[in-house]
């Protein structure tokens, strides 16, 4: 692992993924928008993240989890004895309140709702951070939340500061 | 099919790739930009000079390159999507400043926390704590998204802060408004590729990157759905592409020596940053802030030179031997190399075995010799696969897919269908079938200081031949 692998390693732990499962598209997606989370909250992995149809991914970031997989399963965690700093275990424990709960294709749909919002807004793809504009971009890219829920996750994002008010 | 008229040439620049390049009035604007003329400091292949001597072409002749490729692939006869000229601009302009964000030596040090020093991945080596401090360098396409935004000369340049930012969205592949614009760029920004590897063949005097630029060019075709692909008769240009680009990374772009030369220098960054010498930025909102004001124009190679230079008088006899090491250009001894093509599927590598070895035995074997951990450069390059996808998602797995993963993905037009489908996909391509193997080498050097041993490095490479092998 080089050194942003071991930040993405202990991030992930954090969030409640220490396994780094990448099976299926679903947990890799997780895994996308956990760390798309943390960079929003904060911890600045340097990750650039792109606009696809299932809102912001990054080729590279599927690579780097993949390496920090690969390495442990032979059993070797380079990540061991480091730790992260305070700012980011803070900015952590904000993201840690949004993690959703449930099976993994309800975490997964909830997490790319939140990233998807966040990334619009953040953005500045919508001019106005309005349930129904953030819902109508949405939509265009096919997907089927309903204004309850994007609303939801627009305040969701607010209360834990990852958005303005 | 948007056939609009063709706009005024107001200048022609030679290409040695492309031959002539033809540049309209708004290009030629951005280019005179400060901000853009910076990029004739920055050397394409970062160090890879010390082993290719002429491998000294910038990024601003890369960025020409791909403004020309994309140009020929927006030709209105290769599309079936509708573009308005406005929208064309964007992307040729995009194109053009794809690369404004990139560091002194590229990606040298852009990459600069990446590096591990070897007394954090020692064992027995760390007296304290270890803390990542998670404010890192942004990547250079996040700098180039700020350069753009923020610099008033390109602001000025492309007409309009509203046009700057809608360029920016494009090349950082932020761009929502337009789906199939997104699709557009999102499969055709790896023309990058197509200007690098013929630069960078022709650069180093290597024939690996010599793609068959012509035919690939004269064989793309836009989909309706604005997927970029080659036609199938074009499959096996597509596949040497592909080929070429492995063989670069394993000749080029990977090689020992040049790839010593930048870990050192890396290893002297970091630890003059970390310890606040020579007014490094000490973090990623420093270097947001230096990009964003007038001293962008000093952050080129020379930007590192100078510190190099400054620091083979430094008090830190690490950082003095690595600053000599690269002014003198002594490469640091490599003690130690570990090839391995990994199977789909396997595990355990000579490769994690080196690494685990040299976690647990390096820090004894300085103090054996009386060196410090600092002189040990442990380096890996990264995953190499045939076809640039997530390493580990097999060849079989790719099929099924979803688009943000077959994203990079070469796509091919198969038959007379209107919309490509990726080359893994196709049953007759080599690339299918051997897709699942990856490349990688693992290194270890040593960057001797004045007052070593001379016979430290054999001594060295004797102590550690073994270290692949499990115990």
């Amino acid at each position: 692992m080089d050194g942003r692998q071991i930040v993405t390693r202990l991030v992930l732990a954090k969030l409640g993924l220490p396994e780094v499962r990448l099976d299926t598209f679903a947990e890799r997606l997780v895994v996308q928008k956990s760390i798309y989370l943390a960079q929003a909250a904060g911890v600045n992995m340097g990750y650039s993240f792109r606009w696809y149809l299932r809102g912001p991914y990054l080729p590279e970031l599927t690579s780097d989890v993949f390496s920090i997989a690969s390495e442990l399963k032979t059993g070797f965690d380079e990540s061991a004895g480091w730790t992260l700093d305070e700012a980011a275990l803070s900015a952590l424990g904000r993201v840690q309140g949004l993690m959703p709960d449930g099976d993994l294709p309800a975490r997964a749909r909830q997490l790319e709702l939140l990233a998807s919002v966040h990334f619009l807004v953040n953005q500045r793809q919508v001019a106005h951070a309005e349930a129904s504009e953030v819902q109508e971009v949405l939509r265009r890219y096919g997907k089927d939340y309903t204004s309850e829920e994007v609303a939801g996750a627009l305040r969701t994002l607010r209360q834990h500061e990852l958005l303005g008010a | 099919m948007n056939c609009s008229a063709p706009e005024p040439v107001a200048k022609v620049v030679v290409d040695s790739i492309h031959g002539d390049i033809h540049l309209t009035d708004r290009e030629c604007r951005v280019i005179d930009t400060a901000s853009f003329q910076r990029l004739r400091y920055v050397k394409q292949l970062g160090m890879a000079h010390f082993t290719y001597p002429n491998a000294t072409h910038t990024r601003f002749a890369h960025s020409l390159g791909v403004l020309a490729i994309m140009k020929r692939v927006l030709a209105p006869e290769r599309r079936k999507v509708s573009l308005t000229p406005e929208q064309e601009e964007d992307l040729r302009l995009a194109a053009l400043l794809h690369d404004v964000g990139h560091y002194p030596y590229s990606h040298l040090m852009e990459k600069v926390d990446s590096v591990r020093l070897s007394e954090e991945s020692v064992e027995g080596a760390a007296s304290t704590p270890r803390i990542v401090i998670a404010s890192p360098y942004p990547s250079h396409v996040d700098i180039g998204r700020l350069i753009v935004t923020e610099q008033k000369d390109l602001i000025d340049a492309l007409g309009s802060r509203d046009r700057a930012e809608r360029i920016a969205n494009l090349f950082s592949r932020t761009q929502v408004a337009d789906q199939q614009l997104s699709k557009l760029i999102s499969s055709s920004l790896d023309l990058d590729r197509l200007d690098y590897l013929l630069r960078d063949a022709g650069g180093t005097g290597t024939p690996y990157g010599q793609i068959d630029l012509n035919y690939l060019l004269n064989s793309i075709r836009i989909s309706p759905s604005g997927l970029l692909g080659v036609s199938e008769k074009a499959l096996p240009a597509a596949e040497h592409l592909l080929f070429a680009r492995y063989f670069m990374h394993r000749t080029v772009y990977g090689h020992k020596t040049t790839m010593a030369f930048e870990e050192a220098c890396r290893q002297l960054l970091r630890r003059a940053r970390d310890t606040g010498r020579y007014g490094i930025p000490k973090d990623g909102p420093a270097v947001e802030s230096l990009v964003k004001c007038k001293e962008l124009g000093d952050f080129t190679d020379a930007y590192v030179d100078h510190i190099v230079h400054q620091a083979t008088n430094d008090g830190d006899p690490i950082i003095a031997g690595l600053a000599s090491a690269i002014r003198q250009r002594q490469p640091p001894k490599l003690l130690k190399e570990v090839l391995v093509l990994k199977e789909p599927e396997a595990q355990s590598t000579p490769g994690s075995v080196f690494k685990l070895n040299c976690r647990h035995r390096l820090s004894a074997l300085a103090s054996t010799h009386g060196l410090r951990l600092g002189q040990f450069l442990l380096c890996e390059t990264k995953p190499l696969l045939l076809e640039e996808r997530p390493h580990r998602i097999t060849a079989g797995a790719a099929r099924d897919l979803p688009p943000e993963e077959e994203d990079p993905l070469i796509k091919i037009f198969v038959g007379e269908s209107e919309e490509p489908v990726s080359i893994v996909d196709v049953s007759h391509s080599i690339i299918g079938k051997c897709a699942d193997f990856v490349f990688q080498a693992f290194r270890l050097y040593f960057v001797p200081t004045p007052g070593d041993d001379k016979h430290a490095a054999d001594q060295l490479g004797s102590a550690v031949a073994d270290w692949h092998k499990s115990e």
